[in-house]
């Protein structure tokens, strides 16, 4: 098999950066093509790979299709990128794929939004994403500075927009994992790209479960199919064609905005649904979810949370529980990751859906809603989700469609996922299977709105000298 | 009662592609309240859809039906009904003779006679009529808003059986529910697939041993037998030879071709947004597909044949609901028209991209040996021995799916709420109000609620 060249693909891809607590995320105008170009080209040299350590601080970039073509890139290259990324997220069709619906429609985005919308970076101006990251605020404002003068000292991009995490380790301190807004642990689980070393960590099922084909998140590779996934190219010398997407991969962001007290309101409201005890609240919110605030998963642990369970990642769905009498059926982690229970075979299924794996580097935003808060404070906070797939279809969108947002999803009739979707009016359903029959909840309200997002194309460092005119 | 499937092929009059287009896409932008060809008032009509397709004397409408009971009384409902609708419809089409000039029959016989029905049908659930899908479904959730009412809170420290009893006495008290205790069983060929199975199949198993036993024996018998054996051997020998030539033929055309494959589909896929006006805005989707057969007469006998075996294995699979192992299918055809091309059309759950995973991940081999007798420009993957690769390459066959595809212009599903799987749990529902069928006997039974 091919090596994989860690020092071409940019970092994001193998590493959440944790070290680094801070992170901006800057959104630009192409303003002078010739000059972009160039400050691409420089940004290249300085662009944080996979093969060096994090240093000091940690800088990645990516475009959107609009950027390539603000470039001056030419409509033949520009038509050889993956469809999801040349059309964007927000046409009606991705819109219906995404569930990007009502409160979460894109003519209601702070950014990206279609052109003539109140985005503050619309679509058709958002061409380059610059993720920065530092150990801490005063690294974070000295590398801000200097990037920003280079960007848009002179004159080559206009800045739109900064999103702004919080630091790490996020609203509340929690060991190695983030918590997120709901107060749930999030990140446990990550797939494992071939080629990095880190697989051999891993054997048997456990190899089975998480180690996937390195094409799966980096063009050029055998994907998990064997094959080669298109990758964009350039035309070349004597009419052959330049390789502009070995080592690159596609990304994408959302900002998901939580309503968090209405989520804690909704769980003291159903909670009955599964118990009258002091804890009947704590144990609905994990079977939302399919795992417990600290992270300790229902199908290993379904009556308690466990906190030496917190990072447990060694699970199935099909041998212990087929029938979602410990993590529901309809739970958001086992939609967004149904593990072995997606074929009547245990091993033939983990090799079906791990052809739907997302590498996952998302960071909170917003101050925490305090624990003993009585009502919302409006104040607004969430995640800024951003992951990296291969193939945006078969991978991002496939997981948002057919997984977290199918009411048909494994057999049931018609709900969605009961944390991230976007319910009917008159209120969603989520079913608690359980002996002897299973229990409905009713009412389910919406608790994540989206507020902006993009399709973004991560390129290897060869890529972007490549697209600066130097290579 | 048995589904049945027409696919009805009238040529388009020249020029008249867009408004015909024009108007069945008006009418299925809202097909459930359309009041004019009023499809969702048909009672024994899963699924319709009508499109125009290529053809080599000029483009054709097709009109897809998947029916309860016969083409003939189908149409002839329909005909009554919605006759200015059809009119309409079929005015666009060369020789249409008009309901309104008052004789019924004529207009019966020219959609009758163009019907080309299907090579291979396939039902997921066959016997199963439309009125018993939707009766069961009210059943399911009647049950299941039993089983809610706080009144019912006990039940839930009660025992299996006992939540069986009460659940039985509760439907047996309301007379619009009743209905449920009565048996209404399926078919024997749907019940009993591997009785059928084993009685074709035991008489040409029999054969077959009494020609070998033959052979092998001294007697009169021996010479003949042995000839038959070598024949056959001879013959498939002979097949399989013809068929890594007509391979290797298409290896070498496409090395041959000048333009690769990617930049033929990259040009293509501007046309992409025609097909997703209506898709994924519903749970379910539908695909219009047509190829070219691959010239000559092995290509044409290949396909024949293996829609044949596709045929058979569907019909008598022990397993229903699914389709090599696809279990998002509702009802699905391949019909091969007078002009050598090979029409699919498929009414299914969830998203393309789903249902193009599960073709590569669950049926590539199946797929491969129909379409590997096909081309259009994107052209098929490399394949070989007719099931091997093909399919397995993922982004050109999901490339060359996309580029056989024709807008549907019109769609109607009968049930759009219900997919495969539902309808199937709703049955197990009904029949396990008698008694639990479920190998875990009860409990199995409650999980099903």
């Amino acid at each position: 098999m091919t090596q994989l060249e860690r020092e071409d693909v940019q970092g994001l891809v193998f590493s959440g950066y944790a070290a680094m607590h801070e992170a901006r995320y800057l959104f630009y105008e192409v303003a002078d093509p010739a000059g972009a170009r160039r400050w691409l080209g420089e940004l290249a040299a300085r662009v944080t790979t996979g093969s060096a350590g994090e240093g000091a601080h940690c800088t990645n970039v990516a475009l959107t299709h609009r950027g390539l073509a603000a470039l001056g890139l030419d409509p033949e290259p520009l038509s050889t990128f993956a469809p999801p990324f040349q059309e964007g997220m927000t046409t009606p069709y991705r819109q219906r794929v995404l569930g990007d619906v009502g409160p979460s429609a894109p003519d209601m985005w702070a950014w990206g939004g279609p052109p003539g919308s109140d985005s503050s970076a619309p679509e058709d101006r958002l061409h380059v994403l610059l993720l920065l990251f530092a150990p801490d605020g005063g690294a974070m404002d000295s590398l801000l500075d200097a990037e920003m003068s280079r960007a848009t000292g002179e004159g080559a991009l206009r800045h739109l927009q900064t999103l702004q995490p919080e630091p790490l380790p996020g609203t509340i301190s929690a060991g190695k994992f983030g918590v997120e807004h709901f107060g749930f642990a999030d990140g446990m689980s990550q797939p494992v790209i071939q080629g990095t070393g880190q697989e051999d960590e891993l054997a048997g099922e456990q190899a089975r479960r998480h180690v996937v084909a390195t094409g799966e998140f980096v063009l050029g590779y055998p994907n998990g199919y064997g094959e080669l996934t298109p990758s964009p190219w350039l035309p070349g010398p004597d009419s052959g064609k330049v390789d502009l997407g070995r080592n690159g991969t596609y990304l994408v962001v959302r900002q998901l905005k939580q309503d968090v007290h209405g989520f804690r309101e909704l769980v003291r409201r159903l909670a009955g649904t599964v118990g009258d005890d002091a804890d009947a609240e704590a144990r609905f919110a994990a079977k939302l979810v399919g795992r417990w605030y600290s992270g300790a998963p229902l199908a290993r642990t379904p009556h308690r949370d466990d906190v030496d369970l917190a990072t447990d990642n060694a699970f199935g769905y099909a041998e212990v529980d087929p029938y979602g009498e410990r993590c529901p059926l309809g739970a958001h982690i086992r939609r967004a990751n149904p593990r072995d229970s997606t074929a009547p075979e245990r091993a033939r299924a983990l090799e079906l859906t791990n052809l739907h794996r997302i590498l996952r580097r998302g960071r909170v935003y917003g101050p925490g809603l305090p624990d003993a808060a009585t009502e919302d404070d409006l104040v607004e906070r969430g995640l800024i989700f951003i992951c990296m797939s291969a193939n945006i279809e078969r991978q991002f969108e496939f997981v948002q469609q057919t997984w977290c947002n199918n009411p048909k999803f494994s057999g049931l009739y018609e709900e969605q996922d009961p944390v991230l979707g976007t319910p009917p009016p008159e209120g969603g359903l989520f079913t608690v299977q359980g002996s002897p029959f299973a229990t409905r909840a009713r009412g389910l309200t919406n608790f994540v709105t989206v507020r902006g997002g993009a399709y973004f194309f991560l390129p290897g460092v060869r890529g972007l000298l490549s697209l600066a005119g130097r290579s | 009662m048995r589904q049945a499937a027409f696919t009805i092929l009238t040529p388009v009059l020249p020029g008249h592609c867009t408004a015909l287009s024009e108007l069945l896409t008006s009418i299925g932008d809202a097909v459930v309240d359309d009041q004019r060809l009023g499809l969702s008032g048909l009672d024994r009509l899963h699924y319709a859809s009508f499109s125009i397709l290529p053809g080599g004397e000029g483009p054709r409408l097709a009109f897809e039906g998947n029916i309860d009971g016969s083409p003939s009384a189908f149409l002839e409902n329909l005909l009554d009904v919605s006759a200015s609708a059809i009119d309409d419809v079929y005015s666009h089409c060369a020789g249409y003779p008009p309901l309104a000039d008052g004789d019924r029959e004529p207009t019966l016989r020219y959609l009758l006679d163009r019907d080309i029905g299907a090579d291979t049908f396939f039902v997921a659930w066959p016997g199963h009529s439309l009125d018993m899908i939707r009766r069961e479904d009210e059943l399911r959730r009647w049950i299941q808003d039993f089983l809610d009412e706080p009144e019912q809170a006990s039940l839930r420290r009660s025992d299996p059986e006992n939540v069986h009893r009460a659940v039985v006495e509760a439907v047996r008290d309301d007379p619009s529910i009743r209905w449920a205790l009565e048996a209404e069983p399926l078919p024997f060929l749907v019940r009993h697939p591997r009785t059928v199975l084993v009685l074709l199949a035991a008489p040409a198993l029999a054969g077959l041993v009494a020609i070998v036993v033959a052979a092998a024996r001294r007697g009169t018998a021996r010479r003949p037998a042995r000839l038959f054996l070598a024949t056959v051997a001879a013959a498939a020998a002979g097949a399989l030879a013809r068929l890594r030539a007509a391979e290797l033929a298409d290896d070498h055309r496409e090395r041959s071709r000048t333009t690769d494959w990617e930049t033929v589909y990259t040009a293509w896929s501007k046309n992409l947004s025609q097909f997703r006006h209506r898709e994924d805005a519903k749970g379910q989707n539908h695909l219009t597909s047509i190829a070219d057969i691959k010239p000559g007469l092995f290509r044409f006998v290949t396909l024949r044949t293996v829609l044949a075996v596709i045929r058979a294995v569907a019909t008598l699979s022990p397993v229903r609901g699914q389709l090599g192992g696809i279990t998002s299918i509702h009802f699905a055809r391949w019909v091969i028209t007078p002009d050598r091309r090979l029409i699919f059309l498929s009414n299914f759950d969830g998203s393309w991209e789903n249902y193009l995973g599960d073709f590569v991940d669950l049926a590539a081999r199946g797929l491969t040996a129909v379409w590997t007798n096909t081309h259009n420009d994107v052209g098929f993957p490399h394949t070989t021995w007719l099931v091997e690769q093909g399919a397995r390459d993922e982004a050109r066959f999901k490339a060359f799916a996309r580029r056989g595809m024709e807008p549907t212009l019109l769609w109607y599903s009968a049930y759009p709420g219900l997919s495969v799987a539902n309808i199937s749990n709703n049955r197990a529902i009904r029949e396990g109000l008698r008694r639990p069928q479920d190998a875990g006997g009860t409990e199995a039974w409650l999980r099903r609620l």
